[in-house]
């Protein structure tokens, strides 16, 4: 996998890639817990970290996602707010078994 | 808000050579996939301040794989807590230590101490370091602030690493020119004598370049600048960097010399010429000849001196008073003023024809408050000075103190910095001079508190009330301190605070 685009070639090491992992596997939980709890800050704390996060590994939709999670935290959709969570969720369960 | 894992709590050093992470790639035969190089020469350091901790462990590995030194902070307390230039109760080891760093990438949005603050708190002390602001995409105004707070760059979530390299390729490259232009200011400042001039801001650098190119021409020189600010130190470096730098430099305050009394003073005078004459004397223009005369406070000239000082600079001549006959003479004239002699020109307090002869070269230096990155340096050196001559031996300032005097107005300039210093040197008792040792009464200055007493011209009973009412307010009441500051006994205080309508809690013998 190279990231970034452009000239400048790079690819996160294994360790990265494992820990990054790890650490959406925390995001995601909390994110879950937020959601239910209808916890609207920490819902956007956490979509702002993973909407930033996320392309930098190559998971720019994952990103868009989160981003768009936040846009429905913004106009307080509930509905929005469960349905984005939910691709979110999908999303992770398919690129991270 | 997310709590942070536990790897972010920690201060996680990442160096390519030795970290254990590099061990575990070597041992999985991680391939150097560094593609782009600066210069293998370049040691490059890099601090990564962000509470996203995926943000951190990616561009640490990114940064480490190119080979550079990188250290991540999830927390920017901690970061300012490392760089010690910023915490309450760090001693002010950035006068002689450099950042450690030559870039910082931090985020906006943190909790505790944000981006914006950050960066006010490192260029606070340390005004050359670039910091680059991470920001989302949706929150670019926060980046646009930054810039405005003196960000070097920004860059949006998710970033490009081509995004990424130009901006260390910049920064590496303003390093280099920052470097050079040190050395270039280091050759000229080693053939400047500047003794006691000190600064790090810009305004005072530029003076310093302008004294570099002034010193050796024998042009008249104007100084203007507030009371205290350092006009007499420039004037004398002026002279000290001079081709007549062996002759004497001679001071004059035009305003301290009663008018009477001032001609003679300047031009000298002839045995018998007035009552009390009983000697030939030379004045000081004579005293300077060959070398510099340092007019001060030119601006309280009478007008009738103003005349022969005029002939005087202009024709290089001058004429003792009793005397007929003129002396030629070979000084420098450098003066000085805290007023606006333009204004004196207009109200005709001043000529505008010798204004002209005396401001070849205007040099203006700003007041304290309008340069604080120059308060550390000279906080410092009056530390030394004082501690020196009161035997007391000090590490230094603590960052409290220091942020203390840096916020200080200092209406008073360098003279009231250099008095607050003293003062807390003597009254400090610690290692460090710490925000307490500096006095409080320095946030008005005396004129200030002068012209409160003062300004309805009260009686002078009215005016004694006054003053123990201020300094009882200064005291928080505290009657015994304050007596010995009036000098007055504790009952003498007592009585006049009765006499002055105030003697309910007199006897309640106060705080002290």
């Amino acid at each position: 996998m190279v990231q970034g685009g452009g000239t400048v070639h790079y690819q996160p090491s294994p360790q990265t890639q494992a820990k990054y992992r790890a650490l959406l596997m925390d995001y995601m939980h909390h994110l879950e817990e937020a959601v239910r709890g209808l916890n609207f800050d920490a819902v956007e704390t956490i979509g702002h970290k993973i909407s930033g996060n996320a392309g930098l590994f190559g998971h720019a939709e994952l990103g868009q996602l989160a981003q768009e999670l936040r846009m429905q935290v913004k106009v307080s959709s509930l509905r929005g707010i469960h349905a984005k969570f939910d691709e979110m969720l999908a999303y992770v369960k398919k690129n991270f078994p | 808000m997310l709590p942070p894992s536990g790897a972010s709590k920690e201060l996680v050093k990442r160096n390519a050579s030795n970290s254990e992470d590099a061990e575990e790639d070597k041992k999985l035969q991680k391939p150097n996939l560094k593609v782009v190089s600066l210069n293998s020469d370049e040691h490059i350091s890099i601090a990564v301040v962000d509470d996203d901790e995926a943000t951190l462990i990616y561009l640490a590995d990114f940064f480490a794989q190119k080979g550079y030194d990188v250290e991540t902070f999830a927390d920017s307390e901690a970061f300012l807590g490392k760089v010690s230039n910023a915490h309450p109760d760090a001693p002010a080891a950035h006068l002689t230590n450099p950042f450690p760093y030559d870039l910082v990438f931090s985020d906006v949005k943190m909790p505790k101490v944000d981006g914006l603050q950050l960066i006010s708190r490192i260029h606070l002390l340390y005004p050359d370091v670039p910091v680059v602001l991470m920001t989302a995409y949706s929150d670019v105004q926060d980046a646009v602030a930054g810039m405005k707070e003196g960000a070097y760059d920004y860059v949006e979530k998710p970033f490009t690493l081509d995004r990424i390299d130009s901006i260390i390729r910049n920064a590496l490259w303003l390093k280099r020119l920052q470097q050079e232009n040190r050395s270039i200011r280091g050759e000229g400042m080693g053939k400047l004598k500047v003794q006691g001039v000190l600064c790090e801001s810009p305004a005072m650098k530029a003076i310093y370049d302008l004294l570099l190119r002034v010193a050796p021409t024998d042009s008249s020189v104007l100084i203007t600048g507030e009371s205290g600010v350092g006009k007499e130190v420039v004037a004398r470096a002026i002279h000290d960097n001079s081709r007549r730098e062996n002759k004497p430099f001679v001071s004059v305050n035009c305003s301290a010399i009663p008018e009477s009394l001032l001609e003679s003073e300047l031009f000298g005078h002839t045995k018998g010429s007035f009552t009390g004459a009983t000697q030939e004397r030379r004045g000081l223009f004579e005293e300077a000849n060959g070398g510099t005369l340092f007019l001060d406070e030119i601006g309280d000239l009478d007008t009738s001196l103003q005349a022969k000082i005029l002939r005087a600079v202009q024709e290089r001549k001058i004429r003792a008073v009793g005397d007929n006959k003129y002396r030629q003479i070979d000084v420098r004239i450098i003066s000085a003023t805290h007023r606006n002699l333009v204004n004196e020109i207009k109200q005709q307090n001043f000529r505008e024809d010798l204004y002209y002869r005396l401001n070849v070269i205007p040099i203006h230096i700003p007041p304290l408050r309008q340069r604080r990155e120059d308060i550390p340096i000279l906080a410092k050196y009056f530390l030394d000075k004082f501690s020196l001559s009161c035997r007391k031996e000090f590490k230094g300032f603590r960052l409290s103190a220091l942020n203390k005097l840096i916020h200080m107005q200092f209406k008073g300039n360098v003279r009231e910095l250099q008095n607050v210093v003293e003062r807390s040197v003597v009254l400090s008792q610690g290692e460090y001079i710490d925000e307490y040792d500096i006095p409080v009464t320095t946030d008005k200055s005396q004129d200030d508190m002068m012209d409160e007493l003062t300004y309805d011209f009260p009686s002078l009973r009215e005016v004694e009330s006054r003053y123990i009412t201020s300094v009882l307010d200064r005291y928080k009441g505290r009657k015994e301190v304050v007596a010995k500051v009036l000098g007055l006994s504790r009952r003498t205080l007592y009585r006049r605070l009765i006499e002055m309508g105030q003697g309910k809690d007199a006897g309640g013998g106060g705080n002290a």
